[in-house]
């Protein structure tokens, strides 16, 4: 599966990443607070080029396991990335995420952006089911879950040690009838 | 961590399987009440057989993925009625699962539980496992019923997060936490 480029929202373009957008990745992948319920730690500025390098030689999804990060861009300029990832073609199931750069959070722009990961999902994956999952302290990024129309399926409780202590995560998911009546 | 075998439990011995306990397996690994919500399809003779030759092996656990399979031995009736499993999920998140399938002529008498709470306490105390989680589909409701008497808290409901049997699948996940065992036991 490979979308038609840019896709438009509303607000926003989301694209491919591209090696000139270093600069506006590093600047929020290098913060502490973005990287607070992430498994990933701040960014140095070679490791940010380094992964900006994967993410653009990913434009598609073939297989299991492969995932779209895309750069969610604002009047040109990188604000953050959306993904979706193919987790089972046999079962049609598939997971969203995003990351946003604090500048731009409380305008709706991730919902705007995770609701265009979810289109990619069910219209062009053809996906039965769409989870999304966050460290239940992330409030802000369940809150768009829920914003989208997901529901919490799972609320697991010591599941692993996170960043040296024991972490909580909530499960949200959608499936493709729901998302056909959301529309 | 192999525990010292045969372990007893007030009814119940559990111990490795050994090659004469074939039949008594197949006995309810091919009754199609028991395996409607496993994955496996309903043994045949040889499926039974080959499961057997591969749990002969599981008595013990050495390193992460790995499962213990024990024999759930009831003296009074001579027989194995059910099989109970730990796996070892992860050493460095201290994570395991616990599983069971009986023989449906010997449910309803607290021998599940029984057993199911003898691989709670290995998990928990033999392994120093922190978490121990346990999975069935919904419409099991003897299943996660036992989980629920077990003390254990359903964590998740997945809807439709599967295909299972040719039919989309829901998911329970329970689990129980070792400072919810300390204070249960």
């Amino acid at each position: 599966m490979r979308p038609d480029y840019p896709i438009k929202t509303a607000r926003l373009v989301l694209r491919p990443f591209e090696m000139s957008d270093l600069d506006d990745v590093f600047a929020y992948r290098r913060l502490e607070e973005v990287n607070r319920y992430l498994y990933s730690e701040p960014y140095t500025r070679a490791e940010a080029a380094e992964n900006l390098a994967k993410w653009t030689a990913q434009d598609e999804i073939i297989e299991d396991g492969q995932s779209l990060a895309l750069a969610v861009t604002l009047e040109g300029q990188v604000i953050g990335e959306a993904d979706v990832k193919l987790l089972s073609a046999d079962h049609r199931q598939g997971e969203v995420g995003y990351i946003f750069n604090p500048a731009f959070h409380g305008q709706g722009y991730a919902s705007e952006a995770a609701r265009t990961m979810l289109g990619l999902g069910f219209e062009e994956l053809g996906l039965h089911r769409v989870q999304a999952e966050c460290d239940v302290r992330n409030e802000p990024s369940w809150r768009v879950m829920e914003r989208l129309g997901m529901r919490r399926e799972a609320h697991f409780r010591h599941k692993e040690i996170f960043k040296g202590e024991w972490g909580d995560s909530f499960v949200y998911a959608m499936l493709a009838a729901e998302y056909r009546t959301l529309k | 961590m192999r525990p010292d075998y045969p372990l007893k439990t007030d009814r119940l011995v559990l111990r490795p399987f050994e090659e004469h306990d074939l039949d008594d397996l197949h006995a309810y690994r091919s009754d199609p009440e028991v395996c409607r919500y496993l994955y496996t399809h309903c043994a045949t003779l040889e499926d039974s057989a080959d499961r057997l030759t591969k749990t002969l092996t599981m008595s013990e656990l050495t390193e992460e993925g790995q499962w213990l399979v024990l024999a759930a031995y009831l003296p009074e009736a001579g027989r194995v009625i059910g099989d109970v499993v730990l796996k070892w999920i992860s050493e460095k998140h201290r994570q395991g699962e616990i599983g069971y399938v009986f023989n449906p002529e010997f449910q309803g008498r607290g021998l599940a539980r029984e057993a199911a709470e003898e691989m709670l306490r290995i998990g928990f105390e033999d392994m120093k496992l922190h978490r121990i989680e346990a999975q069935c589909d919904p419409r099991n409701e003897p299943s996660w019923g036992l989980m629920e008497r077990l003390g254990m808290r359903r964590e998740a409901h997945f809807r439709q997060n599967e295909v299972f049997k040719g039919e989309w699948g829901d998911l329970y996940i329970y689990a129980m936490l070792d400072e919810e065992y300390a204070r249960a036991s």
